[in-house]
């Protein structure tokens, strides 16, 4: 391999802006911030998952040392609702608790030693009440209503093409009902917020958060302040993953009405348990699919229920369960569909967006069907995905989109087959029966077995987010030849500031070290949406692209008269230069910046990005969801222990269609990071919950990878380009953790010959299905 | 809260006779896990690394007579026990120094060495003590299964003066260890098991649970098996996790001692252990579970083992 060490531009391999500071543990994260005379909030939250409020036990509280204020819902001055699609939830539970951590009141201390001391003097009644704690359950007539509307919240639905007809076609039908788990997103660091009261009613918040514009809003909302009063900057986030889009709104809400209440800084930060019991969790699903297919393998079609636990309160739920609906048939092509996704309230966890956004549970759900469908018709599951994928000449998706880049399902399948030496075994699996423990079957104890996934992902807002589905930048050229960006979307450590980087580097054709770019502060930048949905890079991108092409015209013009009487148009930008490609005469870009100054020519630019226009219908569930489609393939390599349940996995081939490689570093970084998160997910998280109350609300107990879990990841990258994406970018955040938990549990299964449907693959769990296999077969001892 | 620092055993002693309920604190990585969930709420704290109790040595029992009398609790009495040469190892060391002992010639405590190493990830092992690991009383504490297996004395000063007992007497439940106000952990001493230049030994620590590495033991096996002449001469099975404290499988080592490791014998000698295990379920596990992970510890031992025979 050659050493690329080109330091301009998209596709150069810098090292990231962000890296240094925070490899030395310099960067600041909120909760290393201090500000002068402020108070620190703690929460009093309900240890039961459902029941009547008796009475909140705040007496004591007010005594206790430190304490500067307790608010109860009683106190609020505002609306007691911070629910951010629909107004189901209180900021401070008033009447009924609907699960356990809901906030009961605020404490403001003088330490936050004092606050949570006082916390724990505060003696809460709380009549239980039968609750919901089975989402399979909670639409049965007799269910405890978790609200009084009852416990649907929504149904989404996807019809397409005759079912009758394709049920009297097909030769066989697939059923499966998989039961997914949740995730806790295990960032770094807790969330919270920092709120500092400024003059005349003014707020300034320093909020842990993947969506600024989200926390402004409900603040505003929640104090009725005006938005240009509200100035909210992203401190340094050490991940989010989804955890930190809607969540940190209502820590931020808890600090902001305390600081308006006290006249004084407030900072909230969740202690670890707090957060794990209250913030959002990726939803638990359950799937049923059946998948109705010829005896060749080719399928005519599905029908799926998806169930949706969206937990006490609605928060984003519908919008996750919109993206499951529209994902559950996966990249292939069917004549007909008839999704229903049901959202539904229950009184367990708090769901909300993680990494994927439902697609990784309904993923897993559909890609399995059709390792079934294969392994029933004794065919390869590869060759059935084969078969099945879409292509230039059948390239409609489930929702009735037509796909331009079609072929790059079948490319990236092709890929991670070559790459990964594809080579199941599970017709030697179903042979025999693993898993005896015995000193004589110990050479049979170890199962190898290999899985693939492959998944197409809408990237950016599905149409129902179109209004926020935009963004801006805004760019200055500073005297000296440097450069200051503000972007309206956010680092969390995946890479946004070096991809911006390398865009804005890519514009102007100037060393990406010349390039400042820094996390939003609401107040400098248009509101751009939120950092979610692998759209960063897209917004920003875009965005960018569109100011440095104002500055950059206008840089031309002042070269070409530098150059003296050479046409501005043909001036090419890089290495640092302007130059004429036609004599090969060049003016530095400083030279050309000094010349815009000694003109008081406009040295700044704001730039801007709209997406197309998007027709969708709700009623039926076809149309133009997202602006494109980003294709992955990913085939793991697994090696189970029978004896224990215990897998490792041991390779993860990720073939992804990634249009281009901006800053190809932090590329990387991402499908390394969405490997093992997935990895995780798919083998060891698993939230323990007992009527409602985590049972391992911790690290100790809630497992995630170790380095020494991780798996060989070998990347294999797709670059052709999308017209839509800056430089022909597409998304990576999301599709590089969804085909992962669908490549474990078909891996998993082909080692053991066993037709898998949960996740996760705990070793208890692994261990259970080799016995209850080893009972059912005749040859099982 | 207060805070001390004494500088030796006598000192010590004294402060924790006149504070009742102080903590003593070794690395702190049970305590102040424990304090900052509020499990734990002591006055004082007793920190115990000014005591110089943080090395080891190998003593060669040249320097004291062939017995010595240790006291076991008071209902037990007192047991004569023969002490020969062995490790001397302070309250205070460290995992991160116990997994450095070398056992070139087999003698047991490259087991001690494998479960330290075997403890959390190299922060914690930098800090976690052997005493902490002992006196935190938890039934999945991994060098202490190994202790356990080795046939391990504790030695403890207080109030009465210095006082060595055997470890199956030391540990008495989750969270409880055989210790009365104001004594404290001083060291261990693990003997040396000595074999036969002809004999081959297998002595090795394996955990379950749900990854690889810093993990908590849903089932673990310290084990130690010594064949001579295809013949087992010494067999050792300590379990984790799998009852109040870490247990031996004393069945299990009385079956297999004498002969030699046929699949049959293996068969049994896991069944052995797997009976001997009392696990409880709780979120980790499922007793179920545990027992069969016992059986699947204890088979693959002693299949490794037979194979070395070979
Ligand atoms: C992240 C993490 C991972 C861990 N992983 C493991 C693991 O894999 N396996 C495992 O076995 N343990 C594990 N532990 C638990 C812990 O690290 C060990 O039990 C360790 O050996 C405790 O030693 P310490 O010196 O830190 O004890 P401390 O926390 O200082 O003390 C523990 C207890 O013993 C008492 N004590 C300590 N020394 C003495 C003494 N000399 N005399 C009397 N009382 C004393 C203390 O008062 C306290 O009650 C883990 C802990 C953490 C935080």
């Amino acid at each position: 391999m050659t050493k690329d060490c080109r330091k301009w531009g998209v596709g150069a391999r810098t090292v990231r802006p962000d890296a240094e500071a925070k490899v030395r543990g310099e960067a600041l994260y909120l909760a290393d911030m201090k500000v002068n005379g402020m108070l620190h909030a703690a929460l009093v939250t309900s240890p039961v998952a459902s029941g009547h409020i008796e009475s909140l036990g705040l007496d004591h509280v007010r005594e206790e040392p430190g304490v500067q204020i307790v608010l109860s819902a009683d106190d609020l001055r505002g609306a007691n609702q911070i629910g951010i699609i629909f107004d189901d939830q209180p900021l401070l539970a008033a009447g009924r608790v609907r699960m356990v951590g809901e906030r009961l009141a605020l404490i403001a201390a003088d330490s936050e030693e004092q606050a949570w001391a006082a916390v724990r003097a505060a003696k809460p009644q709380i009549a239980a009440e039968p609750g919901v704690f089975d989402v399979a359950d909670a639409l049965s007539p007799n269910a405890p209503k978790v609200h009084d509307s009852g416990n649907l919240i929504k149904e989404f639905v996807m019809h397409r093409g005759h079912m009758d007809d394709i049920e009297s076609r097909a030769d066989l039908v697939i059923e499966g009902e998989y039961r997914i788990g949740g995730q806790e997103h295990a960032y770094m660091e807790g969330q919270g917020a920092i709120v500092i009261p400024g003059p005349g009613g003014t707020l300034t918040v320093y909020s842990s958060t993947q969506c600024p514009f989200y926390v402004r809003q409900r603040i505003c909302r929640m104090t009725g302040l005006a938005e240009a009063d509200v100035r909210v900057v992203q401190t340094v986030t050490g991940g989010a993953f989804g955890g930190k889009e809607d969540y940190p709104d209502e820590p931020a809400c808890c600090a902001a009405v305390l600081a308006l209440r006290a006249h004084r800084p407030v900072r909230l930060v969740l202690p670890r348990e707090v957060d794990f019991q209250g913030s959002t969790k990726r939803h638990r699903m359950v799937v049923r699919h059946q998948l109705y297919a010829l005896n060749s393998g080719r399928i005519l079609g599905a029908k799926v229920e998806i169930l949706v636990d969206a937990g006490a309160y609605a928060g984003m739920s519908t919008v996750v369960a919109e993206r499951a609906n529209s994902s559950c048939i996966g990249p292939y092509h069917v004549d007909a569909v008839q999704v229903s996704t049901k959202v539904c309230y229950t009184n367990n966890l708090f769901g909300g967006p993680f990494r994927g956004f439902g697609a990784p549970q309904v993923s897993a759900a559909h890609e399995q069907q059709m390792n079934r469908l294969a392994w029933k018709l004794g065919l390869d599951p590869v060759a059935v995905r084969r078969t099945n994928l879409l292509n230039h000449d059948r390239p409609t998706l489930a929702t009735g989109e037509v796909l331009p880049c079609a072929d790059m399902g079948p490319k990236t399948l092709d890929e991670a087959v070559f790459h990964s030496k594809w080579q199941p075994r599970w017709n030697e699996s179903v042979k025999s029966v693993a898993g005896v423990i015995d000193p004589e079957a110990q050479g049979d104890r170890y199962r190898d077995g290999m899985g693939v996934g492959t998944i197409v992902y809408g990237c950016s807002l599905h149409h129902g987010g179109l209004l926020l589905d935009r963004g801006g930048a805004s760019m200055i050229l500073q005297a000296d030849g440097t450069v200051n960006v503000a972007i309206g979307v956010t680092e969390m450590g995946q890479g946004a500031l070096a991809a911006a980087r390398a865009i804005a580097s890519q514009g102007l054709g100037i060393s990406q070290e010349r390039i400042r770019v820094r996390e939003v502060d609401s107040a400098m930048v248009p509101d751009s949406g939120p950092t979610v949905a692998s759209r960063a890079t897209l917004i920003a991108g875009r965005a960018i692209m569109d100011a440095t092409k104002i500055l950059a015209d206008r840089l031309r013009n002042i070269a070409a008269d530098l150059l003296g009487r050479v046409p501005a148009p043909q001036l090419e930008f890089g290495n640092d230069r302007i130059t004429d490609p036609v004599s090969g005469r060049f003016v530095s870009f400083s030279e050309a910046v000094t010349a815009l100054y000694g003109r008081r020519e406009n040295p700044a630019a704001v730039g801007w990005f709209r997406p197309p226009d998007r027709e969708y219908d709700d009623e039926s569930g076809q149309g133009g969801a997202y602006i494109f489609y980003a294709f992955a393939t990913q085939v793991a390599r697994v090696r189970v222990d029978t004896w224990t349940g215990m897998v490792q996995v041991r390779q993860v081939t990720a073939a992804h269609d990634v249009g281009r490689a901006i800053h190809p570093p932090s590329l990387e970084g991402q499908i390394q990071g969405g490997v093992v998160q997935s990895m995780g997910w798919a083998t060891m998280e698993d939230l323990l919950l007992d009527q409602g109350v985590l049972q391992n609300p911790g690290f100790t107990n809630y497992h995630i990878p170790t380095a020494t879990d991780a798996p060989d990841v070998r990347i294999v990258l797709l670059e052709e380009g999308t017209p839509e994406g800056p430089y022909g970018a597409k998304g990576i955040g999301e599709p590089s953790f969804i085909p992962g938990g669908a490549a474990i549990l078909g891996a998993v299964s082909d080692a053991l010959g066993i037709e898998l449907t949960e996740l996760p693959l705990t070793p208890q769990r692994v261990r259970m299905a080799v016995e209850a296999a080893q009972t059912s077969s005749p040859e099982g001892k | 809260m207060e805070y001390y620092r004494p500088t030796s055993v006598e000192d010590a002693v004294q402060i924790l006779g006149r504070s009742p309920g102080a903590a003593c604190m070794a690395g702190g990585t049970d305590l102040v896990v424990a304090m900052r969930s509020h499990k734990r709420g002591p006055h004082a704290i007793v920190d115990l690394s000014g005591l110089g109790l943080d090395t080891w040595i190998f003593d060669d029992a040249s320097n004291r007579p062939a017995k010595v009398k240790t006291q076991g609790t008071k209902k037990a009495g007192n047991d004569e026990q023969r002490l020969g040469p062995g490790w001397r190892i302070g309250a205070t060391v460290t995992m991160a120094v116990l997994k450095t002992l070398e056992d070139e010639d087999n003698l047991g405590v490259g087991l001690l060495a494998d479960a330290a190493s075997q403890v959390g990830a190299t922060q914690i092992q930098n800090r976690a003590t052997a005493g902490g690991n002992l006196c935190n009383g938890s039934p999945a504490a991994d060098a202490v299964c190994a202790m356990v297996a080795l046939d391990a004395l504790i030695e403890i000063a207080g109030p009465t003066g210095a006082e060595t007992m055997p470890i199956g007497k030391f540990l008495l439940g989750p969270g409880r260890v055989n210790l009365e106000p104001g004594q404290f952990l001083t060291g261990i001493f693990v003997p040396a098991h000595d074999m036969k230049k002809s004999s081959v030994a297998l002595q090795e620590y394996r955990k379950v649970g749900s990854r690889t590495s810093l993990v908590i033991a849903v089932a673990g096996l310290a084990a130690r098996t010594v064949l001579d002449k295809g013949k087992v001469v010494e067999s050792r099975l300590a379990l984790s996790s799998v009852a109040p404290t870490c247990i031996r499988a004393t069945e299990a080592e009385a079956y297999l001692t004498g002969g030699p490791l046929s699949p049959d014998r293996i068969r049994e000698a896991s069944h052995l252990a797997r009976e001997e295990a009392r696990p409880i379920t709780d979120l980790r596990a499922t007793d179920q579970y545990r027992k069969e992970m016992v059986s699947a510890l204890v088979t693959d031992h002693l299949t490794r083992a037979a194979a070395l025979a070979q």
